[in-house]
């Protein structure tokens, strides 16, 4: 019984008064019972036990038999039991010999809750005997710092909480909570180290503790257990038993089912905020500085103004919120609010998120794809009107040049040098060197005229020989009759040879365009007729023209042949037809991306094309892949004018009308699957827009990474 | 001392010189920052005024130039020791050389057309030009006599033998390539009062503008490089002189009356050798020493070219085409002019592994020429398409 008391007996606390003390320590009275010299034998298992022998009610049944023996002997006795009181009075008288009242008795019966709950009240519990504990006087200030500078042992006095008396720790206590701060075993001496004493050791003695026989039900098998185990093996047996399948129900589920659910949800992932209003500003404000309040002609002006161009309202400034009446537009706001919602399409927009860069595809760095042109070296001064078409001859010293003033000249490209200049009637148009490497020949279209002529400048042989292939073919008979066109071959004057004119193509409508074919004998023109535009066919040797496309559906405006094979390619406003010259047949027609072409080029390789447009944009083809453009490249701002590529670099490069070439590396791969790689690596200036014209036409050397671009400021220049 | 004021930063300077005639001050200055290479300049010559050693008006005019931390001082003080981030509070060492006067005008030489080539030798300067002239010109500025046997623009003249004593018969020979693809080798006779031109002979051979002459160390080969990518090697001997070594001087009078009355009589040769392999036109060919041709166009590369075996010994590829290459004797570099704004120095003997040695950034357009100085082993002149013409010494 002692124990339950001892269990139940107050928790007496040190406060904070005691000296370093910590809050709230907690102090067992079995430990301080312990302090007297009678119990010191009892070991820390001793303290657990009494724990658990007042939890369990003290029941000697429910213990182990082998603690049975010690408990019994020491709740058995009844005259130990009477010592224990005694001795447990006597320790307290000892510990609290200066105490001179006798209310030490008194112990709060509320059990373990906490005391707080007695604040409001005048009484702190219940004693023993169901009286009432009030709570002793708290002693004011004033007489605290008096017990404090006074009493020598006020530093170790303590309230008990739950008797709500003070209490001055004894010597023996003081030391307890100062081991006990100090980590160490409560009880003074005590070793835990102490030898063992093996009570129930494992050890078989010849004087067993219980030496009862054993039942014979603790060494036979259980009948019962067997018939049970047979049932069941029967019922597996027969299929009634079946192994126990874990249900994927969950535990508590809806009961109306989950549909509802899935539209709830659906409801919330679709749910579209509301945009977020402006935070009100200072106009806004019942009482707005002055700044902010509309002048008498501003508010005029506003009420001139329509209802949906003027600002919503008008500040107004009201010296108190009491007078601010209420909002006019509140009624018509909520129906335009209402009729957002109502008319608002309830879907949400897919938004992807994607880094930008990742759609930039990589590309190499320009200045790993040199060599290209990148600065402007020479400018070639000497024409008076636009430069409208230039041409280098095919060993790349000279380029000869057309220009608005009706003169050709020719440049000697490394030193800018003009070594020839030429006056024709009619201003031309284009020009182009014959691409042979046995003839000297250069091919001008002025006006309705085509002047072959031999600049002589290569090789002296060569133009010897050119000329003297051109008159051995004087005499042949020209068939003048079998040419159903309307172009006559006329050999030129005298004066006209010594200019280096050889012959005369009269057409009866200005010829636009002038190009070679790669083995130099067949030359195209592009004619300008009244309806659409016509392609006559000359040949040199033979001097016989012919009209091969009847009908030309479309205003040509530019011709090429194919580098290598018989095919043609002629570029009406929006599409470009590539016809086979041998089978005489359309082969293919090619979707420009662009509204209005005005150049094309095929690529030295044969399978490749790009155009311009005069919708600033510029098209690379893929002749093998579709007929649409492989890419389009928009990186002028004004009429692409001329488009070509470089003979041997990867290279081609789009001049256009704000005076700007582009040079793009367009690199072609043998491997059929690879597409062409192309990056635009410059953009040249130099050349300055006259009468919105910029760079008419640009040709690439052919042998160097050198530009020569022609402007219509008059100037050729050479980007090296 | 001028520059000295409060307010401004000042260093701590020490002015050495390895030049003897330089004798600069021992003692510390306090310079300002500010200062630039004019100031210290006119410091330094106002010290060696002050001290006396150099009474001559013109040693006291000398203009002095400034190395601190191994470069030139171009710009003030104060930025050129930030570059080089060096402390201000340290005492800086400034070493004094004199300064090269850039060169002055002396005369100019009047042409009708562009001149394309220009050659001196130790009497006379002999130009071409694009109007298809030869013109010889004395030292001062007097045009002697004119050559006129050309069809198509002059694009490079050349003195075959150096000077007149050295050739026999009193004349010196000289050559002239033209863009109608022949070379000419006409004779200065000097013997007579007024110095008469004679046309010996016409090479022809190239198919398409002559572009560059050499003449090797003998004197009595010539190479010339066209577009048509072919180098040929020309006997540099006029024909006569093996002949006509002891004519009279009647005779000699008797043909030269002939040659006079009728220039076309020269005579037309065929190259020794032709070296094929460059795959561009060839511009520009220097001949270093007896058997070893160089060569390079707008292939990109340099060719080395034994003339006795004809064959191409190494290739030195370069990056842009090569306008002009020039080889020093003294440090056996090549320089070349590019499509670029560099100059560029190459090692040949190094062989197909060479690199550029290194590279001169000053032009502003492509560099057209560039000519060692045949004395200074460091100078270097370099034309270029900026109009400017640099001469620099590097170490």
């Amino acid at each position: 019984m002692y124990k339950r008391q001892r269990s139940e007996a107050a928790v007496s606390t040190v406060g904070e008064d005691a000296k370093g003390a910590a809050d709230d320590l907690h102090i067992d009275p079995s430990t301080e019972i312990r302090v007297s010299e009678d119990e010191e034998n009892l070991s820390g298992e001793d303290s657990e036990f009494s724990e658990l022998s007042s939890e369990l009610d003290t029941e000697p049944e429910d213990l182990d038999p082998e603690d049975e023996g010690e408990s019994g002997e020491e709740v058995g006795s009844g005259e130990e039991d009477e010592d224990e009181s005694e001795r447990f009075a006597k320790s307290w008288l000892e510990a609290e010999e200066t105490d001179t009242s006798d209310e030490e008795e008194v112990r709060n019966t509320v059990g373990n809750i906490p005391l707080e709950w007695y604040d409001d009240y005048p009484h702190l519990g219940y004693d023993l005997d169901g009286k009432t504990i009030s709570k002793p006087a708290r002693r004011d200030e004033l007489e605290e710092y008096l017990a404090r500078m006074e009493d020598p042992a006020y530093w170790r006095t303590v309230r008990d909480k739950t008797t709500g008396r003070e209490v001055v720790l004894t010597q023996q206590q003081m030391e307890l909570v100062q081991r006990l701060q100090s980590s160490h075993f409560p009880e003074e001496g005590y070793d835990q180290y102490e030898p063992y004493v093996d009570f129930f050791s494992g050890e078989k003695m010849i004087h067993p503790l219980n030496d009862t026989v054993k039942p014979k039900s603790s060494f036979i098998p259980s009948r019962w257990e067997a018939k049970q185990v047979s049932r069941l093996v029967h019922a597996i047996k027969m299929g009634w038993l079946k192994p126990r399948t874990k249900s994927d129900r969950p535990k508590f589920y809806m009961l109306w089912g989950e549909g509802d659910k899935a539209e709830v949800g659906a409801r919330h992932r679709m749910h579209i905020p509301a945009p977020k209003p402006p935070l009100p500003g200072h106009s806004e404000s019942y009482n707005p500085p002055p700044e902010y309040l509309p002048t008498p002609s501003e508010v005029k002006q506003w009420e001139e103004e329509e209802e949906g161009e003027r600002a919503s309202f008008l500040p107004h400034k009201y010296c108190s919120l009491r007078e601010v009446p209420g909002y006019q537009r509140f009624i018509q706001e909520r129906f335009e609010r209402c009729l957002d919602l109502y008319l608002c399409p309830r879907q949400r927009k897919m938004r992807v998120q994607v880094d930008p860069d990742d759609l930039i595809p990589k590309l190499p760095k320009p200045r790993d794809l040199r060599p290209f042109p990148t600065n402007e070296t020479i400018v070639y001064e000497g024409h008076s009107g636009m430069v409208r078409c230039v041409d280098i001859e095919p060993l790349g010293q000279w380029v000869a040049s057309g220009s608005e003033d009706g003169s050709v000249r020719v440049w000697e490209i490394l030193t800018g040098r003009c070594v020839k200049t030429l006056s024709l009637p009619s201003p031309p148009h284009s020009l182009s060197f014959s691409p042979s490497p046995s003839f000297t020949l250069l091919a001008v279209a002025a006006g309705g005229v085509v002047y072959i002529m031999n600049h002589g400048m290569g090789d002296r042989l060569l133009v010897t020989s050119t000329d003297s292939r051109m008159s051995a073919t004087e005499t042949t008979p020209t068939a003048a009759e079998a040419t159903p066109t309307t172009t006559t071959w006329e050999e030129c004057t005298a004066a006209e040879k010594k200019l280096g004119f050889r012959l005369r193509i009269q057409h009866d409508m200005p010829v636009k365009e002038v190009v070679w074919h790669c083995k130099g004998d067949y030359l195209a023109a592009l004619v300008a007729e009244e309806s659409n535009t016509g392609v006559v066919i000359h040949q040199v040797s033979k001097r016989r023209s012919q009209k091969p496309f009847r009908s030309v559906k479309g205003v040509v405006q530019r011709i090429k042949f194919h580098p290598t094979r018989p095919l043609f390619f002629i570029a009406t406003q929006t599409m470009v037809k590539v016809y086979d010259l041998a089978k005489q047949e359309l082969v293919k027609k090619l979707q420009a991306g662009v509204k209005w072409i005005s150049s094309i080029d095929i690529h030295p390789g044969g399978d490749n094309l790009i155009l311009g447009g005069y919708d600033k944009r510029v098209c690379w083809f893929d002749l093998d892949l579709s007929s649409k453009p492989y890419r389009v490249i928009r990186q002028h701002k004004q009429a692409v004018r001329g488009v070509c590529y470089h003979p041997r670099y990867p290279l081609f490069a789009s001049c256009s009308d704000d005076g700007c070439i582009t040079i793009c590396h367009g690199m072609v791969y043998d491997d059929l699957m690879e597409n062409p790689l192309i990056v635009p690596v410059k953009v040249l200036r130099g050349h300055k827009p006259v009468n919105s014209l910029g760079v008419l036409e640009v040709v690439f050397h052919p042998h160097q990474p050198w530009l020569i671009s022609a402007g219509a400021d008059s100037t050729l220049r050479l980007y090296s | 001392m001028d520059f000295e004021t409060e307010k401004v930063k000042h260093i701590q300077a020490v002015f050495t010189s390895k030049h003897h005639r330089l004798k600069v001050p021992d003692s510390q200055f306090s310079i300002p920052v500010s200062a630039n290479r004019r100031d210290l300049s006119s410091l330094i010559a106002h010290f060696l005024e002050g001290s006396g050693s150099d009474n001559d008006d013109g040693e006291a005019e000398r203009e002095t130039e400034f190395i601190i931390r191994g470069d030139l001082l171009r710009s003030s003080l104060e930025s050129h020791l930030a570059n080089k981030t060096v402390s201000s509070e340290a005492v800086i060492e400034i070493e004094v050389i004199e300064r090269n006067p850039p060169p002055r005008l002396a005369d100019v030489f009047d042409h009708k057309d562009w001149v394309s080539g220009v050659h001196i030798n130790t009497h006379y300067i002999l130009t071409g030009s694009y109007d298809s002239t030869v013109r010889i010109w004395t030292h001062d500025g007097q045009m002697k006599c004119s050559a006129e046997g050309h069809t198509s623009p002059v694009k490079d003249v050349v003195w075959i033998s150096s000077d007149a004593s050295s050739s026999d018969s009193g004349r010196v020979l000289f050559a002239s390539a033209s863009q109608d693809q022949n070379v000419h080798i006409w004779s200065l006779a000097e013997s007579t009062a007024e110095p008469q031109v004679e046309h010996l002979h016409t090479c022809k051979g190239h198919a398409r503008s002559v572009e560059s002459l050499a003449v090797n160390p003998s004197h009595d080969k010539l190479c010339s490089v066209s577009w048509d990518k072919m180098l040929k090697i020309w006997s540099a001997v006029p024909d006569d002189v093996m002949v006509d070594e002891v004519e009279s001087e009647d005779q000699i009078a008797l043909k030269r009356a002939k040659i006079n009355s009728n220039q076309r009589r020269a005579t037309t040769r065929t190259p020794l050798l032709t070296l094929q392999g460059h795959t561009q036109p060839v511009s520009t060919v220097v001949w270093p020493t007896g058997d070893e041709v160089l060569s390079a166009g707008m292939d990109h590369c340099i060719r080395i070219w034994d003339i006795v075996s004809g064959v191409n010994k190494s290739t030195l590829n370069g990056p842009k085409v090569f306008h002009c290459i020039h080889h020093s004797h003294l440090n056996s570099l090549v320089a070349s002019a590019n499509s670029d704004k560099l100059v560029r120095l190459w090692d040949t003997r190094a062989g197909e592994s060479s690199m550029v040695q290194s590279a001169l950034a000053s032009h502003q357009g492509w560099v057209i020429a560039v000519q060692w100085a045949p004395n200074r082993e460091h100078q270097l002149l370099s034309g270029s398409y900026d109009s400017s013409l640099k001469s620099v010494i590097f170490k």
